[in-house]
Formats: structure tokens, sequence, C-alpha cells
């Protein structure tokens, strides 16, 4: 019994190591935004598709409260691309809540718009 | 111990060690002090320089950054309108971007630091019997208020490391990891790309970058 339990022991020690390591978690949720990213920066999906998926991933992801940086204001270029001005201020407005790091940026973005 | 147990508790201890030294690398320690004076918050990332002949390879590198300096504690300026505007703005070529004064991309992006990368390799090589799919890349982060330079580093994934399995477990998971991501995505290099991005731009690496504000370890490193 006793040996049974020191080689148990040495058997679960990697096992340790290996779920330190798996373990790790993240700041954000990230669902496949970067993903996404690969995918509109390759032209691969237009910007009506990325809208459905970014849109229906995003009730899931606030959720959590966990949006990535960037996740609103890529929602709000799709949106530009598509032509709706009303929901991409929207969304550049949401990721300067979110980062007021993205302040100068979204603020250049918005007065584009309102241009 | 019967004789099987013995050999495989054998076998674990002797994969301990090439565990610890998986995360462990030897060489010069980076210099920190203008990193730790300048503490960016925000991160600009421009389209990375292509030295290789695949002309995929700087969007591909771009769309990877972002997980790695997120996850890192950073605000990462949002890749595709930063890449959308600066077309907008005439700048199609990553030559002529990297060209464009702090002053400007200040006015435009507000970040506290621009990141410059460049791809030096990205591709499949085809020897005589075998073929290997590498991505290497380098980058410096540049102070945008006073250009100082703040840290810069290099790093390579290749699909010969998954044949010869002499990483540590902890790369092994981490290429699984981005493997799973990816598959559905693109070519063999995006893959790679990925794990080259992680390497070089995830914080608590040896001489990589330090943690961001919001990351629970900023200012313990």
């Amino acid at each position: 019994m006793k040996k049974s339990i020191a080689s148990l022991s040495v058997l679960l020690l990697p096992v340790m190591f290996i779920m330190d390591c798996a373990s790790v978690p993240t700041i954000y949720k990230w669902d496949g935004y970067q993903e996404q990213i690969s995918l509109h920066l390759t032209g691969k999906t237009g910007p009506e598709q990325q809208i459905v998926e970014l849109e229906k991933n995003l009730s899931k992801i606030q959720a959590d409260g966990k949006t990535p940086p960037g996740y609103m204001a890529h929602l709000g270029l799709l949106y530009v691309e598509v032509g709706n001005d009303g929901q991409a201020k929207r969304c550049f407005q949401a990721e300067k809540e979110l980062f007021p790091e993205s302040a100068p940026f979204m603020n250049y973005l918005l007065a584009k718009i309102s241009k | 111990m019967t004789y099987k147990q013995l050999l495989a508790a054998a076998a674990l201890t002797a994969f301990l060690p090439t565990l610890l030294t998986g995360c462990m690398t030897l060489s010069e320690p980076f210099n920190y002090t203008a990193f730790k004076e300048s503490r960016p918050k925000s991160i600009l990332v421009l389209p990375p320089l292509n030295n290789s002949p695949d002309v995929k390879a700087s969007l591909s590198m771009l769309s990877k950054v972002t997980y790695p300096l997120a996850e890192s504690g950073y605000y990462v300026m949002p890749v595709t309108l930063v890449e959308k505007i600066l077309k907008e703005n005439g700048m199609t070529t990553s030559a002529d971007i990297h060209l464009i004064s702090r002053d400007k991309l200040t006015k435009i992006f507000g970040a506290d630091a621009v990141l410059y990368i460049t791809v030096t390799h990205y591709g499949t090589t085809y020897h005589v019997i075998d073929s290997e799919t590498r991505v290497s890349v380098k980058a410096e982060l540049i102070d945008l208020k006073t250009g100082v330079n703040l840290w810069n580093g290099a790093a390579s994934a290749s699909s010969y490391e998954n044949a010869n399995h002499s990483n540590g477990l902890f790369e092994q998971l981490l290429m699984a990891a981005v493997k799973q991501v990816v598959n559905t995505v693109a070519d063999a290099s995006s893959e790679y790309a990925d794990i080259a991005s992680r390497r070089l731009l995830s914080a608590g690496r040896t001489n990589g970058l330090l943690y961001g504000p919001r990351a629970l370890e900023y200012g313990t490193d």
C-alpha cells in the first residue's frame, strides 16, 4: 500500500505541473475574436457575416465582463463598412468607455463619422 | 513496486528536468531601465515589414499580436482600424508606414508606445527528404513621446519543433492550444505566426515584455 502511494505521487507530480501551466486564467474572454481579425484582414469574410458573429458572441462575453481590447472598435469598423453610422458610433463610444486608453483614437473616428 | 511501475516512475523522474529547463534559457539579461521609466499603457502595432517572399506575411502577423499583448496587460490599438485608417491616409506599404513620424502617429492614435515588427522568415522550405514551415519575427518597442527604445526581441516557431518533441511541456501545450484555434482559419504558416507572436509578445518570458497595467502581475517584474 505504502509503495503504491509512493508511486502514485511520482505519477501525479508531472500532472500537477501540467495543470499549473495549462490553467492560466486569461484577462479577457476571446471567443474567436482574434480569428475574426485574421478573417477580416485577409478579406475572407465580409462585414455582414462578421457583424452577426461578433454580436452573437458579445452577449456571452459581456456576461463575464471581459470584452477584449478592440472588440467593440472592430465591430464599429464593420458597421462603418455596411454604412450603419449610428451603430458604429455606439461601438466606438463603448470601446472608449471600456478602455479610456483608446479615447484619442476613438474620438478621431467619431469625428470622422460626424463629418 | 513491480518492474513496470518502476520503469514508469523512472521515466517520469527523467522527464521532470526537461520540464523545468523548458522554461529556462540562459542569456544576457535585458536592460529594462527605459521601459520602467516609460511604463506604457497602450501600444500601437503597425503593419509589420516583410522580408519574406510571401505577401501574406505582414497582415498574417498583424492579426496575431492582439492576444499576447492584451493578455500581457496592454491596451492594443485595434489593428483592423489602424490598418484601415493608414490605408485611407494613402499609406499602403509597411515600408512607408514605418517611416511615419511619431508626432503624426500620436496625433491620430494617441498611443503611449509603438511596436515595429519585422517578419524575417515566413513560409515553407522544401528540402530533399522533408519540409519545414517556419515563422521568425523581431520587434522594437519605441516610446511615442520621447522616441526612446524601450524593448526589443525576436522569436521563431517551426514545424521542426513538433517533429523533434524537444520542447518543454509548456511549449507543447501552447502549441497544441494554438493549433486547435488556428486549424480552422488558414495556411500552415499562419499557425506558426501565432506561436511566434505569443513567444515574442507574451510578458513574463526571459528578456520578454514587462507586464502592462491591466495585468495582475503589473509592477512585479
